[in-house]
């Protein structure tokens, strides 16, 4: 049951190319500009890479907590709602397809990274994909939740950039987390993102801020609190 | 006739929300094949009670049962038992017909071969076999309905729920819509629950009929019956003189508008006469129609005017998902 809702997200995600393209467009531009206008440092396309990567699931992973909307309004949640299946399992599996469809769409971001020259290790990156996978499930949970208690399919993505800005800009993505006033390395610090970020570099380019078991025992359990989170909330939320 | 016989049972059933009581004591059984049609006005209580039956809704006070299930301890076999094709369309426009059909197949823990067969079974059914293939958002409104419908049984439910299936169709897709009801129940002896604001659709297609207002059943038999029991001939005088005619006809039946049903056949002509001395020229006769039954026991129309709007709105929103 879990595996249809699954598929159901990823086939509809396939099916939709203006939403590859589109989900592209923003990262892209990050990575092209910043990378190649900021010379601050020798190789910083490199070091912004990894942190492109996890703007571009975050963005994707939390953005898609608007097809929870989308069923509510087009009644389609119903159809779910009124099956023999428990709710939680309606929430992981949508939480799963909506994960696996960032991560799709961050491969594809990697892939032109890795043709605009960025000096990554392949088999880092291979190593970095649990890691997406991990990012997206926390942040495709966000989504949902807000999708859950939301109904209003415009406002959803105007609420939802009080997540994902703040949470993107305070990940480290774009800078080292050396010499930073103390309020901006406490609160980078305290955004889980940035063990996300952290991890794919410590991957992706050997050398990171942050001990590897350290970021991954912290996106497990940030994405585990908000996976049963949002099915707590699912199954207690009236109609 | 042992009680398995009924598919569905209900006891006493009651929904209290705060001080209003949307569903009020009500009790009644089908039998399995049976085809049941539940009228009332808006807000009467019909999707209230059809929600607490899906296991949607939680009951106040009552039991009921679906294929022997209780509906508050056992809600996932009574959620096995159901096909549901809601008021508004709830398909998925992205998928294809098939798709939507196999992932309702899957949701109900269905095996492959089993949905597989299932599909193309239904989809004849429904004759959209062709169109198996198509995104369902180039569907027009009685395609998406049928395939609703086809969806509704992919698990083989013991019990079908229709809540106002023909809204918005137009009146040759809400024949062919009945067609396939009938047949359905024909072929498969599947139980059919029907809400519907159209009272020949209920006349037409219910075995029995269940008139509901202000959260009470307030009338429950064949639609034949219910409208003998208004009277044996209706007769409909207009004219200036029609009101004095009226007051006359009280003695013989209920007078309701310009229309007064007759107690007995052997009354027609004593009302014919009258007619003739006051000199009232146009009259009718004709036999009782369920809108009659309905105005008596609600004193209310079906409130046309309100299904009117919201039918406009509903077709309005299908339009604006295309």
């Amino acid at each position: 049951m879990i595996y249809a809702l699954w598929l159901r997200e990823v086939k509809k995600y396939l099916r939709s190319t203006p939403r590859i393209i589109g989900s592209l467009g923003m990262p892209f531009f990050f990575l092209m500009v910043l990378g190649s206008g900021l010379h601050a440092e020798r190789n910083y396309f490199d070091f912004i890479a990894p942190g492109i990567l996890g703007m571009s699931l975050l963005f994707t992973s939390v953005f898609s907590g608007i097809s929870l909307i989308w069923d509510k309004q087009f009644g389609f949640l119903r159809e779910m709602l009124i099956a023999p299946v428990p709710r939680w399992k309606i929430m992981v599996g949508k939480t799963l397809g909506g994960a696996t469809c960032a991560v799709l769409q961050s491969l594809l971001l990697l892939g032109i990274t890795l043709v605009a020259g960025a000096d990554i290790s392949i088999t880092g990156a291979v190593a970095a994909v649990p890691v997406m996978f991990l990012i997206a499930m926390a942040c495709t949970a966000i989504g949902l939740i807000f999708g859950i208690r939301m109904n209003d399919m415009q406002a959803f993505p105007l609420i939802i950039n009080f997540v994902n800005v703040p949470m993107f800009l305070l990940s480290g993505a774009l800078y080292t987390q050396q010499d930073l006033p103390s309020w901006l390395f406490v609160l980078t610090r305290l955004n889980p993102l940035t063990y996300g970020v952290e991890a794919m570099r410590a991957l992706m380019l050997g050398e990171a801020q942050l001990s590897l078991a350290l970021c991954i025992l912290v996106l497990l359990c940030f994405s585990m609190v908000m996976m049963v989170l949002g099915a707590y909330l699912f199954t207690h939320e009236k109609k | 006739m042992g009680l398995d016989f009924f598919v569905i049972r209900l006891y006493s059933l009651c929904k209290r929300f705060g001080t209003m009581l949307a569903v009020d004591n009500v009790s009644f059984q089908l039998a399995q094949g049976e085809i049941f049609g539940l009228l009332g006005p808006n807000g009467a209580g019909k999707t209230t009670l059809l929600g607490m039956l899906s296991t949607m809704v939680k009951p106040s006070s009552g039991r009921a049962y679906v294929h022997g299930y209780d509906i508050c301890r056992h809600e996932h076999h009574v959620r096995r038992q159901l096909g549901v094709v809601f008021q508004d369309m709830s398909l998925d426009d992205d998928l294809t017909a098939e798709e939507n059909l196999d992932f309702h197949g899957r949701l109900y823990g269905m095996g492959r071969t089993q949905r597989q067969q299932q599909v193309r079974e239904l989809l004849a059914l429904v004759d959209l076999v062709e169109k198996r293939t198509y995104m369902v958002r180039t569907f027009s409104g009685g395609m998406k309905r049928r395939l609703e419908l086809a969806r509704a049984l992919m698990h083989k439910p013991a019990v079908l729920f229709l809540d106002e299936p023909t809204v918005g169709l137009d009146p040759q897709t809400r024949l062919t819509l009945w067609q396939y009801l009938r047949h359905l129940n024909e072929k498969y002896r599947v139980t059919i629950i029907l809400t519907t604001h159209y009272l020949d659709e209920a006349d037409s297609l219910c075995h029995r009929i269940g008139i509901i207002d202000k959260g009470k059943i307030v009338a429950l038999d064949t639609p034949r019956l219910l409208k003998e029991r208004m009277g044996a001939t209706v007769v409909t005088v207009e004219g200036l003189r029609a009101p004095q005619l009226l007051a006359i006809a009280g003695k013989w039946g209920t007078v309701m508008d310009n229309t007064v049903a007759l107690r007995g056949e052997n009354v027609v002509m004593p009302l014919l006469k009258a007619a003739t001395r006051l000199g009232v020229t146009n009259i009718s006769i004709s036999k009782p129609s369920l809108e009659r039954v309905f105005l008596h026991f609600t004193g209310c129309h079906l409130r046309d005017a309100d299904a009117d709007a919201r039918d406009a709105m509903r077709i309005t929103r299908q339009v604006y998902r295309r």
